[in-house]
């Protein structure tokens, strides 16, 4: 009986194999491949790009405060901003280095008590250090040192000398102690009680696990998605796992993200998870991956599918219907094989074509990603939110299984064109129809969107279209960077529904199509 | 002789068109079986039904026994067929086309060589289907169809668009097939003179329903009158005598000859009874005495090519 089946795939196989088209459109597909990965690769080269050294940026910033001064030569905050700039080129401290906070801070204390009787708030922009070369770079952080205070001439005086004596020393330990102080004076950060014991408790981790804390301003650029592309040292990433785990504790506790929008009950989740999993990062001492190391070009490069599915649309769509349109469905159904046999051995054959093509586009993709990148890092391990723990696992594994899941849209537009191959017998027609539904898909969830004005529509997220975008439950190294997932259309769907609808979706074509196979009348 | 294909009462229709209507026959061991009717009559339509590739709105075809609803895969074993035109895959070889039917079929390399050999194909074997002539393809149909050794082969106007010489090759290859392998043939065609040529036995359809099963020679002899040609002297008292005697059977009147419809049993009566009265008898030819008659007579003329 299997034997039986197997004869009929590789009869498939070789109506399929000797085609010419069908190499001539694998080649076509092959060199979009390639030339996408290009493309990709230049893209992250561009984002990464060149950027000016911190100290080239502090020296712009330098002339651009001299000029000021030159016009106002009585300000003095702007004289201040220069020594600040002069003493961190002068200790070689990096805006990344701690002290940064503590220097801005000193000055800004020393320009207040230079400028008695002038209210420091009526100034703020003008006078304060200003470091204005680098859009990363800018003044006003949520917290960080604090400002707008009513001090005493001796509490500012105590407070610079401490601020000196912890410069001097050079302790980082002792700068936890200074924030926590803060902290719990209510002189920076929030005065809810709830707030301050996160805040408190994101300085306890820097001692906890022994991590240099990167200064306020690199974190707090960093949490906003304009971090510049610096590199990725050992403290770095973990203090800004660190402000991770803080920026969510505070969204949780507020039930609000940082731009005021209300969280559903699936943000919340997403947001405890990655809690957990920056937990984990700690513990285990695991770096994320970076999106320029070789796994981080792996997983970008596997995920151009789309040309994947446009091959397997095409097969699929001519599959049946050119036999209908040679006239060869004739001979081929005067076998003695029931038709349930001949279809199911076209649907095997059109699997294993997707297949090939996966690990195709997989191994161009890796080969390529290892010629630029060495192959460094291919064994890196990552930690990872799956089913509902927070697990280790090496992050090749995952890309491999992340590739996998995200082929199951590709499968399900294969169905639908195959369906559509045996039901209107025309390939022509199959292959424009699927290829509008999937393409098209996107402009009318667009519509849909835009006609609802923003609220859900009951029933849409049973639709394919919703469902086909499983890269937004499957966070990347690139996607980590960039801020997060794209938005779901409803709060309600997780990978596991999208998968479900998406298998539904797959059977109901198939068996259409089986249906119809077997009953319709060859005329 | 044992029966190869029955058709038991079988009705078709496409919506509410009637196709085939009560078609029932019986294709014996050996022998070659014509399907005889004008173009649209229902031919294809019943090959189609008989392959399986149209369902049955009602009836039952067997194959040596096997239902072919119900048993489809053994009754497809014992048969083969080319329906229309030999189409196959135009960017394989010949011989690729014939090794995905024989694997399907389960029949071995082998065998390919030998139907190969059979349809005189072994030099352009390895060229593409698509580069070969009408006559080549059907050739490669018929190798095809022989691979498996079915019992009966179903074939669907096999000889259109042939040559003389070709459908010479094919006649002769059915003939030799069904009388000394012992495979039955069922062809359908719409040309008389070939089915006269090749066919046992040959059935008359159109517009769906029977009109007549038998063998040749009964067709051709027991069945409908013959015309034949008189040659007759004095030819104006020989006409006034069947004007008198059979009016209703004159088909022609010419100055040398006369056309006359009768049945060949009747010819001796005639030619008694023109001697009796003086009328000498110069020459007497059948004009048609064959399956074009009864064909006409049967279907009151259709459009069918003699």
């Amino acid at each position: 009986m299997l034997a039986n089946h197997y004869v009929l795939l590789k009869n498939e196989r070789l109506k399929l194999y000797k085609k010419p088209s069908t190499w001539v459109l694998m080649g076509v597909i092959v060199l979009l491949t390639l030339f996408s990965l290009v493309i990709n690769k230049l893209m992250f080269r561009s984002a990464g790009g060149y950027s000016p050294s911190w100290q080239e940026q502090y020296n712009w910033g330098l002339e651009d405060l001299n000029g000021q001064l030159k016009e106002n030569p009585e300000e003095i905050y702007t004289a201040q901003s220069i020594e600040a700039l002069k003493y961190l080129l002068g200790n070689n401290i990096s805006p990344q280095d701690w002290r940064t906070d503590l220097v801005f801070e000193y000055y800004n204390l020393k320009a207040e008590q230079l400028s008695k009787g002038e209210i420091p708030g009526q100034k703020q922009n003008e006078g304060k250090p200003i470091i204005q070369h680098g859009d990363w770079a800018k003044p006003g952080m949520e917290y960080g040192y604090a400002e707008n205070r009513n001090m005493t001439d001796g509490e500012r005086q105590e407070r610079m000398e401490k601020l000196q004596s912890i410069l001097k020393s050079n302790d980082w330990r002792k700068f936890i102690d200074f924030k926590i102080d803060d902290i719990k004076s209510g002189l920076i950060g929030s005065n809810s009680d709830q707030e301050k014991q996160v805040n408190i408790e994101m300085y306890e981790l820097y001692r906890q696990h022994n991590i240099v804390p990167i200064s306020d301003m690199n974190n707090n650029l960093y949490y906003r998605g304009y971090g510049p592309n610096q590199e990725n040292n050992d403290f770095l990433w973990k203090s800004r796992e660190i402000e991770t785990i803080r920026q969510n504790k505070l969204s949780v506790l507020r039930g609000e993200d940082e731009n005021g929008n209300l969280l559903t009950k699936n943000r919340i989740r997403n947001l405890e998870q990655d809690i957990n999993v920056a937990l984990k990062r700690l513990s285990t001492n695991t770096a994320p991956i970076s999106y320029n190391s070789f796994l981080g070009l792996l997983e970008s490069s596997a995920s151009e599918i789309s040309l994947i599915s446009i091959l397997l649309i095409v097969y699929a769509g001519g599959i049946f219907a050119s036999e209908y349109g040679s006239g060869t469905i004739k001979m081929l159904l005067i076998t003695p094989h029931k038709r349930n046999k001949i279809f199911w051995s076209k649907t095997i054959l059109m699997m294993e074509l997707t297949a090939i093509a996966l690990a195709l586009n997989f191994a161009l993709a890796f080969i390529f990603s290892g010629v630029f990148t060495a192959f460094k890092g291919i064994g890196s391990m990552q930690v990872m939110y799956v089913f509902g723990s927070v697990v280790q696992l090496p992050y090749l594994l995952y890309i491999v299984l992340r590739f996998l899941i995200l082929v199951l849209p590709v499968l399900t537009y294969g169905a639908l064109a195959m369906m559509m191959s045996v039901v209107t017998r025309k390939s022509a027609i199959s292959i424009a129809a699927t290829m509008m539904l999937m393409f098209g898909g996107n402009i009318v969830m667009g519509i849909l969107s835009v006609v609802s004005q923003g609220k859900v529509l009951p029933g849409i997220k049973f639709l394919l279209f919703s469902n086909t975008e499983l890269s937004s439950y499957l966070p990347s190294a690139s996607s980590a960077f960039m801020g997060g997932m794209s938005s779901m259309v409803d709060g309600t769907m997780t990978l596991g529904f999208s998968v479900a609808v998406l298998a539904v979706y797959t059977v109901c074509f198939l068996w259409i199509a089986h249906d119809s196979f077997c009953r319709r009348d060859v005329k | 002789m044992s029966d190869v294909l029955v058709l038991e009462n079988v009705y078709k229709s496409f919506g509410s068109r009637s196709i085939i209507s009560d078609i029932s026959l019986t294709v014996k061991e050996g022998e070659v079986f014509g399907f005889l009717g004008p173009n649209g009559a229902g031919k294809t339509t019943t090959i189609k039904m008989i392959l399986g590739l149209l369902s049955i709105d009602s009836g039952h075809i067997s194959i040596l026994g096997n239902d072919i609803e119900k048993n489809f895969e053994a009754a497809m074993r014992h048969i083969s067929g080319i329906v229309e035109n030999p189409d196959m895959y135009g960017y394989l070889s010949g011989y690729d086309n014939l090794l995905i039917h024989a694997r399907a079929c389960g029949a071995t390399k082998e065998r390919i060589d030998e139907v190969v050999q059979l349809v005189g194909m072994q030099l352009r074997i390895r060229d593409k289907f698509k580069s070969y002539s009408l006559g080549m393809k059907q050739r490669l149909g018929v190798a095809q169809a022989l691979l498996h050794n079915p019992k009966i082969m179903i074939l669907d106007e096999p000889t259109n668009g042939l040559d003389p010489a070709g459908i010479k090759e094919v006649r002769d290859l059915l003939r030799y097939l069904a009388h000394t392998q012992g495979m039955s043939i069922f062809v359908s065609s719409h040309i008389l003179q070939e089915m006269q040529q090749m066919c046992d036995t040959v059935c008359i359809i159109n517009n769906g329903r029977i009109l007549r099963i038998g063998s040749v020679e009964e067709l051709t002899k027991g069945g409908g009158a013959g015309l034949y040609r008189y040659r007759l002297r004095p030819m104006e008292q020989a006409v006034a005598l069947l004007q008198e005697n059979i009016p209703d059977r004159i088909a022609a009147v010419h100055d040398e000859f006369v056309d006359v419809r009768v049945k060949e049993e009747e010819l001796d009566t005639l030619n008694r009874r023109l001697m009796e009265n003086n009328v000498s008898i110069y020459g007497l030819s059948a004009v048609e005495t064959s399956l074009e008659q009864s064909f006409m007579e049967i279907t009151g003329g259709g459009n069918i090519v003699g």
